[in-house]
């Protein structure tokens, strides 16, 4: 299973993919992307079955990304780890909307990703 | 919220993303903060600004070390060839989010901007007598600070 991690800052990319190394994936298995738009030229190649992403971004938001990738029908194909330290109850909604059910608010530690990239991947 | 509810928030959520999330040991400040922050020349000291909309409305701003902007990002990513900016950033985007959160509960509708960066050359960098809340703390001996001026509008 190939991860993109969608955060427009190189130390919160940074700290997931350390996490995600110690839990053992591989790092070509890790993909990275700056800003939402970079995140959807991405995921529309393919091959990606599970994104860790930031909300509040430049470019394109998180909430963005995840209606581009519904309406390109790519959603269901993988699972979406919001990772953000945004709590406004509007986007939450509209991300629940989308079938968005993962949330990990920022600070979080290491074993939240870690048990919840270990939960998705036996799913 | 009264002001020594917010300046509750403001402490402990600074606090705590310093110490459980960036790994620093932060020591109280004291009595004399106006002393800590009116001594301080603030040279080579990283200012991070991000602006809150919506049920609260205002400026958050963290003062922090350039030095100790290094050692979270270090700590965080593992990077030791970043400048400190990137992390100074994040930080902010953390604790303002997090602030916002505390004060408003779970239903909190706000928008935030991207944080945005300077390098203090001086003390003009703060003007803390025009902020509602002020967090200080001394990391590695070295004044941190994080203040929010602004107003609730729940």
């Amino acid at each position: 299973v190939k991860v993109l991690i969608v955060d427009d800052s190189r130390t919160g990319r940074g700290y997931i993919m350390k996490t995600l190394l110690i839990a053992g994936v591989g790092p070509a298995d890790i993909l990275q992307a700056q800003n939402g738009q970079e995140a959807v030229d991405v995921l529309s190649q393919g091959g990606v079955g599970m994104v860790f992403l930031d909300i509040n971004m430049p470019v394109m938001n998180g909430v963005d990304v995840v209606r581009s990738i519904a309406e390109k029908g790519l959603l269901s194909s993988m699972a979406v780890i919001i990772t953000s330290s945004l709590s406004d109850v509007s986007k939450i909604e509209a991300l629940k909307a989308f079938g968005v059910s993962h949330f990990v608010k920022k600070p979080f530690k290491p074993e939240e990703i870690n048990s919840i990239y270990s939960l998705l991947r036996k799913q | 919220m009264t002001q020594p509810e917010l300046q509750h928030v403001l402490e402990k959520t600074f606090l705590e993303v310093l110490e459980q999330h960036a790994f620093l040991l932060p020591d109280p400040a004291g009595a004399a903060v106006s002393e800590v922050i009116g001594g301080n020349s603030f040279a080579d000291y990283a200012k991070v600004t991000m602006r809150a909309a919506g049920d609260m409305t205002g400026l958050f701003t963290m003062l922090l070390p350039m030095s100790v902007c290094r050692e979270v990002e270090s700590n965080l990513s593992g990077a030791d060839d970043g400048t400190g900016e990137d992390a100074a950033k994040e930080l902010m985007n953390i604790i303002g989010s997090n602030v916002l959160s505390a004060m408003i509960g779970p239903n909190a509708r706000y928008d935030i901007s991207i944080p945005d960066f300077t390098l203090c050359s001086g003390e003009t960098c703060v003007d803390s007598g025009s902020a509602n809340a002020l967090a200080c703390f001394l990391v590695d001996g070295l004044p941190v600070l994080f203040l929010w001026s602004g107003k609730v509008c729940t």
